[in-house]
């Protein structure tokens, strides 16, 4: 750690989010804005210097000698993270580092990796892996008139209130994988600012041709779906059961491989419950 | 392994368990094998039943009192049989010899679903935090064109890291440790 604090650090800034204060530095004062854009959202100026993990990000200068390679590196802590020639590259995999650092290390939160929306005063949850549809189908609820809260993670606190975390929307260009950066306000939706109870939670996955046809889990199931989608499952699983079973007590749960995500999200915000 | 006798007395495993009720279901969580299971009701009601002391005969007669219906040993067999397979009892249990195993589905036949639900308990296994965030598919990685690696998490559910990327010499994308080549 000494030798990476020896190098040369131009820029740095301390931030704090859900109780973790997170430290960048940069050897080159314009790529902080990169970083800092890439922090999870509703993060905090930090009060105090001193910082639970910090990300140390030397961009290599190109010009400087161009018969060398030089590679872009990312530090979290003294672990490399990141070694690339691709400064995007690199930032990417602070995006997801950072994330997954705060997902996993945040205090008395429990991140569950599914699109959130509020619909009627309640928070529809659609846990679910990379690649189910769940952006598609908040995106296609954040359209149809829901509050966006996330399309990566539901928050949950030690009630079972999901709280916003609302990232821009991640939407997948099909057939290339590759994401493009949208805001919900874009999409003529409103983002949620206060934590709000579970109403429903969807367990659904596009395929081609289906019809929403939902069928209601029982309690327990609906809590093993929400496990197997919640990133301290392992390394907090007390806190974590303790946060599903908060907020599954009151909420409906429906299963159903779903077509296209529109109709889809139609007929989700017509069976709501609640009024 | 240790099997019981005839008399069997079977024992709920509580060490190294996280359990939570959920309406009439029971959460269990193993800390030893990172799985969770879903009890029903009446898994639930015979586990916590499994004191060490009451024989099947005895857990079958309180779980009928309990439920109101006539629920014989063949339906408690079925419930010790899973809290075994996924270890929730201290002592494995096994059915005596003379008793022939009559499946799920046979028992529902006999008419013992009638009033309540068999006992069944449902199960996964817990997820490591890199298969519980957004990544990309290997298959869809190696589509990509070179600029478009992008650094993405590679979904190769296994605890190492594996980032889209180009190698040093090679000129397509693929799964590859962050820091390497």
């Amino acid at each position: 750690m000494e030798k990476i604090d020896r190098l040369g650090w131009a820029a740095g800034i301390a931030v704090s989010k859900f109780g973790l204060r997170i430290g960048l530095r940069v050897n080159e004062p314009h790529h902080l804005k990169a970083m800092i854009e890439r922090l999870p959202p509703g993060w905090k100026p930090g009060s105090t210097p001193v910082v639970d993990l910090i990300y140390s990000l030397l961009i290599s200068n190109s010009a400087s000698d161009a018969r060398l390679r030089r590679f872009n590196l990312l530090y979290a802590g003294s672990a490399r993270v990141a070694r690339s020639l691709d400064a995007d590259a690199v930032l990417t995999v602070f995006e997801s580092d950072v994330q997954m650092y705060v997902g996993l290390q945040a205090r008395r939160r429990i991140f569950v990796h599914a699109g959130a929306v509020e619909w009627k005063g309640r928070v529809i949850v659609i846990p679910g892996r990379s690649t189910s549809g769940k952006t598609t189908l908040t995106a296609e609820l954040v359209r149809a008139g829901a509050t966006y809260y996330s399309d990566e993670y539901a928050v949950l606190d030690e009630r079972g209130y999901v709280h916003p975390y609302p990232r821009l929307l991640g939407i997948r260009v099909p057939g290339t994988g590759v994401s493009t950066k949208v805001r919900a306000d874009a999409l003529g939706g409103r983002v949620g600012v206060r934590p709000l109870p579970v109403g429903m939670i969807l367990v659904t996955q596009y395929q081609a041709g289906s019809r929403w046809r939902p069928r209601k889990l029982s309690a327990g199931r609906g809590a093993l779906e929400v496990l197997a989608n919640t990133l301290p499952a392992r390394t907090r699983p007390e806190e974590s059961l303790n946060s599903i079973q908060q907020a599954l007590t009151n909420a409906t749960i429906f299963k159903s491989h779903r077509g296209e995500a529109k109709e889809t999200a139609e007929l989700i915000l017509q069976s709501s419950p609640r009024g | 392994m240790k099997y019981e006798n005839e008399q069997a007395l079977p024992r709920a495993r509580k060490a190294g368990l996280v359990v939570k009720r959920l309406n009439d279901e029971v959460l269990v969580y193993d800390l030893k094998r990172h799985k969770a299971h879903a009890l029903n009701e009446s898994a639930a009601f015979v586990w916590q039943k499994c004191n060490g002391q009451r024989t099947v005969a005895e857990i079958s007669e309180v779980l009928s009192k309990e439920f109101d219906v006539c629920a014989d040993e063949q339906t408690v067999w079925l419930a010790l049989e899973q809290l075994s397979k996924f270890n929730l009892l201290k002592e494995r249990v096994a059915r005596p010899v003379a008793m022939p195993r009559i499946s799920r589905r046979n028992l529902m036949r006999a008419g013992a679903a009638a009033a309540f639900a068999l006992p069944a308990i449902i199960s996964i296994v817990a997820p490591t935090a890199a298969n519980a965030i957004s990544t990309v598919d290997p298959r869809e990685c190696r589509m990509r064109p070179r600029t478009l690696c992008l650094g993405t998490p590679c979904d190769t559910r296994t605890e190492r890291r594996f980032v889209c990327r180009t190698g040093r010499f090679q000129r397509f994308c693929a799964c590859r440790t962050p820091e390497g080549p």
